[in-house]
């Protein structure tokens, strides 16, 4: 059994008084496991980590630190934070900027030094590092987040979007990078609609859904071998029962039982349907964070 | 705080706005090093001498017109200051790596006063170092020991630029816009500035908050007739720096409060 490492207990948060942005969300977050919080834009996700970060203030809740209260003072210099959409200012050059966060970490100047050469050699940007930002594409850009997070040996990695805007090799290495620095201990904690990206390195996930979460569990336990039956239909069947998403001018839907694929193929012929394809294929997150979603939906309309 | 304090204070240093500062004076400074002989009788400016050129029967215009030119001068680098200085409300809410920062070993207090340093070092470096140019060539140049006409601005100045760079950042935290917070910082200065003396209980609520709220602006007028001071006055700057406390522990009260972006 993994040690607790951080402890999140019913955490409430409203912006402006109006936007519920969590709703009495609690989490366990193990030492060295890589944990993914997925979810919709507006789920919550993003506020969930900037509280952890203590960047936004909780209304109700709290924090514990390896059972200890959450006031950052344990954890020091020990988190290493890749915000969405990644930027510094246009005319910071990169170098300046991976020195002054080596410079905040409390590192001396030679392994400054050492490690920026080291990072941009891995991430492969040697030859940005003396140009300013504003000639960054995206891409360069999120490396230069990354590299930023690789500057000293943190105990927690709190990443979001670390893979949007990366080419294959990139997104490839920077996969490796979270897998070796997982078997050194290291705890993640990764935001991110890449569902595809995400399954290939998470260890478990929590689907956050208007303020809560509503699934958590294991990757391996919930996904690996089991099927998914999906269904394709020529025109939108308008059935409020079954979640169809519109798709190359197609109309799917997925089931993960062959006595829902039935009840489905029922409700298609009774609707005067017609189904222009069915395939069985191995149920991934991106499927079963769209089941989740739209049972939650299919619960709070009827409430 | 300090490595903080430092970055800030090299960017600022290569800021557009600051740049279009150094177009403005290294010019002068060199015409005035290498163009300019002055001719000086009793602390009068008798007659120049402009690239080799004798310039008689000026000291009449020269006498009359350098305060003016100077209080231009000076005119030019607040407006420059003003909108420089401005940026501090964006420094401290929507930098954007203040939140990768945050995550390091940095309270949010030693955020905010890092930012407020560097602010008032780049000040203060900046107007040291060209009035000690213009101070020593004018004193080459005249043998005068201009301190008054010199020195007392710029200190005026750095006071008054470090109760605006507070006043940023307390409106900063508050209303979290820039644009409204630069142009708040226009109007106290070319107009509120001038007439905040004559602002009574007839003239509403808003601008009576303003004058109460905000006491350095009272200074504003004073300290663009700079030609009138003869001393310094340490009550009004023991005032200003007693302001500057006060917004700062205002600011760094609502900021540990803030939800950041």
């Amino acid at each position: 059994m993994q040690e607790k490492f951080i402890e999140i207990k019913n955490l409430n948060k409203t912006y402006r008084g109006k936007i519920k942005a969590l709703k009495n969300v609690s989490l366990d977050i193990y030492q060295g496991e890589v944990l993914a919080l997925i979810g919709l834009n507006g789920a919550g996700k993003s506020t969930l980590v900037k509280i952890l970060l203590q960047l936004v203030i909780p209304d109700s809740g709290e924090i514990l630190f390896n059972t200890k209260l959450f006031d950052r003072s344990g954890i020091k210099n020990s988190i290493a934070y890749l915000p969405e959409l990644f930027r510094i200012p246009p005319d910071m050059k990169a170098y300046t900027f991976l020195k002054y966060m080596g410079e905040l970490s409390g590192l001396n100047k030679s392994e400054i030094q050492k490690k920026i050469i080291d990072i941009s050699h891995t991430l492969q940007l040697e030859k940005w590092l003396n140009k300013p930002a504003k000639k960054f594409s995206k891409g360069m850009m999120l490396k230069l987040g990354i590299a930023q997070t690789l500057l000293d040996d943190y105990l927690l990695y709190v990443l979001d979007e670390p893979t949007e805007g990366l080419d294959p090799i990139a997104r490839r290495t920077v996969r490796d990078i979270i897998k070796s620095l997982q078997d050194k201990g290291c705890t993640f904690i990764i935001n991110s609609h890449m569902l595809s990206e995400i399954e290939l390195v998470a260890d478990r996930f929590a689907i956050i859904h208007q303020g809560e979460i509503i699934n958590i569990g294991k990757v391996n336990e919930l996904l690996r071998g089991k099927p998914v039956y999906e269904v394709v239909a020529n025109v939108n069947p308008n059935l409020t029962q079954w979640q169809f998403y519109e798709y190359n001018s197609l109309w799917k839907c997925s089931v993960s039982t062959p006595e829902e694929l039935n009840l489905l193929l029922n409700d298609l012929n009774n609707s005067s349907v017609k189904v222009h394809n069915i395939s069985m294929n191995t149920l991934n997150l991106e499927d079963l964070f769209l089941q989740n979603i739209f049972a939650r939906d299919v619960d709070n309309n009827k409430n | 705080m300090w490595t903080i304090t430092k970055i800030n204070l090299r960017s600022l240093f290569i800021n557009p706005v600051i740049i279009l500062i150094y177009i403005i004076e290294v010019p002068v400074l060199l015409l005035l090093i290498f163009g300019i002989k002055i001719n000086v009788e009793n602390g009068i400016v008798n007659s120049l001498i402009f690239f080799n050129r004798n310039i008689d029967d000026v000291g009449i215009l020269i006498n009359f017109s350098l305060p003016y030119l100077l209080q231009i001068y000076i005119f030019i680098h607040v407006f420059l200051y003003i909108i420089t200085t401005g940026g501090i409300t964006l420094s401290i809410i929507k930098s954007p790596i203040s939140s990768i920062i945050l995550t390091k070993e940095i309270t949010r207090n030693q955020y905010i006063i890092a930012q407020y340093l560097s602010y008032n070092f780049f000040i203060i470096i900046h107007l040291l170092v060209f009035g000690t140019l213009i101070f020593l060539v004018l004193y080459i140049k005249t043998h005068l020991l201009l301190f008054e006409e010199v020195f007392l601005p710029c200190l005026h100045i750095t006071f008054l630029m470090s109760s605006y760079t507070m006043i940023y950042s307390l409106l900063g935290v508050i209303v979290d816009s820039e644009t409204f917070v630069l142009a708040f910082g226009f109007i106290i200065y070319f107009y509120l500035g001038y007439h905040i003396e004559n602002i009574t209980i007839e003239n509403g609520l808003f601008f009576n908050i303003i004058k109460y709220i905000f006491p350095p602006i009272l200074s504003i007028k004073e300290y663009n007739i700079i030609i009138d001071i003869d001393s310094l006055d340490l009550f009004k700057i023991g005032l200003n720096i007693f302001y500057i406390v006060i917004y700062l522990l205002i600011t760094i009260l609502i900021y540990r409060k803030k939800d950041l972006s």
